[in-house]
């Protein structure tokens, strides 16, 4: 965990004349930009002056607005775009509420008069440049958090200090420690789970992510045999071949459901070719659930925490009725939505794709 | 001078043969050529074999190869036969935006998740909407003279035109799904071929070669330009409107498989006209062959050399601008010397 | 017989020619005389149905151009461009044998069949460019071009041969070469309609005449009734010419003079 240092400081001016210029500007835009009074280090170890009362805030990135919405409350003045996500059920409507405001738009921004904005990043691997140049252009401080899964819960102990809010993101933090600490020690008791995964993407099922890329964190975490062995570095995801799944032969499948779009679940496993692979021979297929967000991925925030819980269950046979309960206690506390324990069940049991 | 024509057809036919053979050897999982043969003698035999690599032969392997075959040599043929009927030899299906407008017509399908039979539709339908508009753009605003140029500067129009709002759909999609799917299948990728695939495939490619190799000589004929051709007796409308139709429909078939697969409808059909000389009643059938070959190596290439599949338009790209350079040199080369 | 009635020809609506009549028989030799621009090669596309007529009607063996399927009408009349380019590099030989497309059509895998050749073969034979015919059309010279271009025609077989300005940009040799062609062509029984800028050509060739003057025929009969000194004056704005010469074996020939480089002047 990153050391957070906090100073008094004054806001430098000793830049260039054109900087200068757009610095008064953004103050002719934005009166309140005056008072940045107290100086942090934010989780990308960049130290930077921000206000004393934070009442605003916005996200830079679909990521961290989905992390805001618990975190951040009543200070979020919109959300990010999710793009080809037309509907959300499952998830408190007040934040659907929330207007929409693209990052890439400054006006956008400048037009919501944030007090920061938040942007995500999995640290320590990808440069902070692009927020450092957002921070210059707004005038608006761009804080940086760590969007690891495992560091969930100190993001929320920083946005607790960050906000003045320590009561709520707290509770947030040391539910999510608490869930690390129960599943992890729940894990290293049980009996080590045998199957091979593969994780389906795409319409065709051949796109996929190794262990060790942002997208599997969840699997990692939970030391499954995630069967892609293969070399993918940056963005996006590896395209393997169909005789490259048949010589891994996965005994079970996960496969993200697009929302409104394809999955591989309706058209390629029904193919002969796919029967080669244990896991569709055997019925080994799980359907991902995607509401309001990813349980897996998709987007790479909190909403994993819902697969980690759901994948303890699946393949360490943790106890049904305190999966549901974690999950009830995850949707209340992170998507503000009371789910009942009914659709908790009809939930669990609609990942198991039982016909082909 | 009839003999060695034909026997550079056949040549070219074995080394689609050889090529194939070579694909069928390549891949992650290791397969003995004696053992490939067990399997298609099994096969003939009529008592296929259910283990895993006769799977990897016969379900996979096989129709990709088929699969590229067809692709390459439809995308060729449609080369030769644009460069002709354009009279115009730096023409190809993606200088004419033929490729954005049919790509853009089946990302549009991807997208609203239609069936195959629609994309297939969709994606004609681009297709022909490029090639018709960079048509009578040529015709509105080109004269003799600067035909070519107007026609070239219409097909740059036309494609990036397709290209801006296959970027709108790009923008719009989801960036954690839909988004690499469309991006990835843009970047080509012979991957999710199926045996089933290959029938619509089959059924589009293969009737359309043969009718267009029948048009090779009076394509050739039609090179002299419009009004000479028909004053030799060929019927220019009826003959064009078909190689168009066909040659477009040919290519959308193909992006709808595979994506937008760049250079082989321009690299090859020079390649072709250096082995075969220009005459197209030959330049069609070699052209074809031509691109089925190389496209069978180009996929084994991009599917076994490392871990992760490389997409196939990445591979023909680098290797048609490797080759193009060198074409460029020699008939730089041969002409200093004329 | 190709017979034209009151054709009005042009572009568009704009008419470049009006009210030409007349009519070119096989054998004969039809030239066509008129200033540059006068619409001579409008008229050509015309009478090959490249383009409607705007008024009056052209009829070949009875029946308008439209009104034949491509393939005959190729076998009823061959047209020489002035200008032939071909972006791809075919041999002349190949060049020659699309003039056997009309006849033959191609064999069953589109290509060019043994017919095709023979038919080739006694073209090339004809316009006497045999040796030529492994060379590449992009590579020959522009006489060369030209007499290929006949040959194509001549493996149409057809009645007629439109040719436009055979004669332009050819020297002495290639000139006299491409009228004995022409000699031979008559004989054939083959009419030639052909626009030229050469009077003295037209003395030596052809049967009849057509002149043109701004967009209206002005003369039209045979050589010897209408070409005269007065014609090609008004039609050229210069002062011309017909005399008589004697060559040294003391035949006789009409020539043509024009004031500009006239051997009088010199003379004098």
């Amino acid at each position: 965990m990153n050391t957070r240092i906090m100073h008094l400081y004054r806001w430098p001016i000793k830049r260039g004349t054109f900087s200068l210029c757009f610095f008064s500007l953004t103050l002719a835009l934005n009166p309140s930009v005056s008072v940045y009074a107290r100086t942090i280090t934010d989780m990308a170890g960049r130290t930077l002056s921000i206000k004393d009362t934070i009442r605003r805030v916005l996200p830079a990135d679909p990521k961290s607005s989905i992390l805001l919405m618990s975190a951040a409350d009543t200070l979020l003045v919109a959300r990010a775009r999710i793009p080809g996500t037309s509907f959300h059920t499952l998830l408190s409507p007040r934040y659907l509420k929330l207007p929409v405001v693209d990052s890439r738009n400054q006006e956008e921004i400048l037009a919501k008069a944030p007090d920061l904005i938040i942007a995500g990043l999995h640290l320590p691997t990808k440069s902070t440049e692009q927020f450092d140049i957002l921070q210059k252009r707004t005038g608006v401080p761009v804080v940086v958090i760590d969007l690891t899964l495992s560091s969930l819960d100190s993001v929320y102990r920083f946005l607790g200090y960050l906000f003045d809010n320590r009561q709520l993101c707290n509770e947030l933090a040391f539910w999510l420690k608490d869930l690390f600490d129960r599943i992890m020690l729940y894990i290293d008791n049980a009996s080590a789970p045998e199957q091979s995964v593969y994780y389906a993407l795409g319409a065709n099922g051949l796109m996929t992510d190794p262990p060790g890329s942002i997208h599997t964190e969840v699997l990692d975490m939970l030391r499954l045999k995630n069967v892609a062995s293969v070399n993918h570095k940056g963005g996006g995801h590896a395209m393997v071949s169909m005789e490259q799944i048949l010589q891994w032969n996965p005994q079970v499948i996960l496969t993200a459901s697009f929302r409104g779009g394809d999955n591989a679940t309706a058209s390629a496993f029904n193919s002969t070719i796919w029967s080669g692979v244990a896991a569709v021979r055997n019925r080994q297929i799980y359907l991902i659930p995607a509401q309001p967000f990813g349980w897996l991925d998709h987007p790479s925030s909190v909403n994993r925490i819902a697969g980690l819980i759901w994948l303890t269950h699946v393949f360490y046979k943790r106890d049904i009725e305190l999966t549901i309960g974690d999950l009830r206690s995850f949707y209340s506390r992170f998507y503000g939505y009371n789910m009942d324990s009914k659709i908790a069940h009809d939930l669990l049991l609609s990942t198991k794709c039982m016909e082909r | 001078m009839h003999y060695p024509d034909s026997f550079k057809l056949i040549i070219l036919f074995i080394i689609c043969m050889i090529a194939a053979f070579v694909s069928l050897v390549v891949g992650h999982v290791n397969i003995e050529p004696r053992e490939i043969m067990q399997i298609f003698l099994s096969v003939i035999k009529g008592e296929p074999m259910q283990d895993l690599n006769s799977t990897i032969i016969l379900s996979l392997r096989l129709p990709r190869i088929a699969a590229a075959f067809l692709i390459g040599g439809a995308l060729a043929l449609n080369g030769s036969v644009y460069q002709s009927l354009f009279r115009n030899p730096m023409v190809s299906p993606s200088i004419l935006g033929l490729s954005s407008g049919a790509g853009f017509g089946a990302a549009l399908a991807i997208t609203l998740g239609l069936n195959m039979l629609l994309t297939y539709f969709v994606a004609f339908a681009g297709g022909i909407a490029a090639v018709m508009s960079v048509l009578v753009l040529t015709r509105i605003g080109g004269n003799v003279l600067q035909k070519n140029l107007v026609l070239i500067l219409a097909g740059m129009v036309a494609g990036t035109f397709f290209s801006a709002l296959l970027s709108i759909l790009k923008y719009l999609a989801d960036p954690d799904n839909t988004l690499p799917n469309i991006v990835y299948w843009l970047m080509g990728s012979l991957a999710s071929v199926q045996t089933m695939t290959l029938i619509p495939l089959a059924v589009i490619i293969l009737p359309s070669v043969m009718i267009l190799s029948r048009f090779g000589w009076q394509l050739d004929i039609m090179s002299c330009g419009e009004d000479e051709a028909k004053t030799l007796g060929v019927a220019v409308q009826q003959v064009r409107i078909v190689s168009i139709v066909l040659a477009t429909l040919m290519t959308s078939a193909a992006v709808c498989v595979t994506g937008i697969i760049g250079w082989v409808g321009l690299f090859i059909p020079h390649c072709a006209r250096f082995i075969m000389g220009q005459r197209n009643s030959l330049l069609l059938p070699a052209s074809f062959l031509a691109g089925g070959a190389f496209l069978i190596l180009a996929d084994c290439f991009s599917r076994a050399i490392i871990s992760t599949e490389i997409p196939i338009g990445i591979t023909t790209s680098l290797i048609g601008a490797f080759f193009f350079v060198i074409l460029i040199i020699r008939i730089g080369r041969k002409s200093q010397y004329d | 017989m190709i017979k034209l009635t009151n054709v009005a020809c042009g572009y568009g609506k704009r008419c470049v020619l009006v009210n030409v009549n007349g009519e070119i028989l096989p054998g004969e030799i039809m030239c066509i005389l008129g200033r540059n621009g006068a619409g001579k090669t409008t008229l050509f596309k015309t009478i090959l149905g490249l383009r409607m007529p705007i008024k009056g009607k052209v009829t070949i063996n009875g029946k308008s151009p439209e009104s034949y399927k491509p393939r005959e009408l190729a076998q009823l009349i061959g047209y020489v461009p002035q200008n032939t380019s071909i972006p791809f590099t075919l041999t002349v030989f190949d060049m020659v044998m699309m003039g056997s497309f009309a006849a033959h059509g191609s064999n069953a895998w589109g290509m060019p069949g043994r017919e095709n050749r023979k038919r080739a073969q006694e073209a090339l034979a004809i316009a006497g460019i045999e040796p030529l015919s492994t060379a590449l059309f992009t590579e020959i010279s522009g006489g060369e071009k030209r007499l290929v271009i006949i040959a194509r025609a001549l493996a149409q077989q057809p009645l007629f041969i439109a040719m436009d300005e055979p004669m332009a940009h050819l020297d002495p040799g290639n000139q006299s070469r491409l009228l004995q062609l022409l000699q031979q062509l008559r004989e054939l029984g083959i009419g030639v309609l052909m626009n030229t800028h050469d009077p003295s050509m037209v003395l030596s060739i052809a049967n009849k005449v057509m002149a043109i003057n701004e967009g209206l025929i002005c003369a039209m009969g045979t050589t010897a009734k209408v070409l005269s000194s007065t014609l090609l004056s008004s039609i050229y704005e210069t002062d011309m010419q017909i005399a008589e010469a004697c060559d040294n074996t003391g035949v006789k020939h009409m020539v043509c003079l024009s004031r500009f480089c006239s051997p009088y002047e010199r003379k004098l």
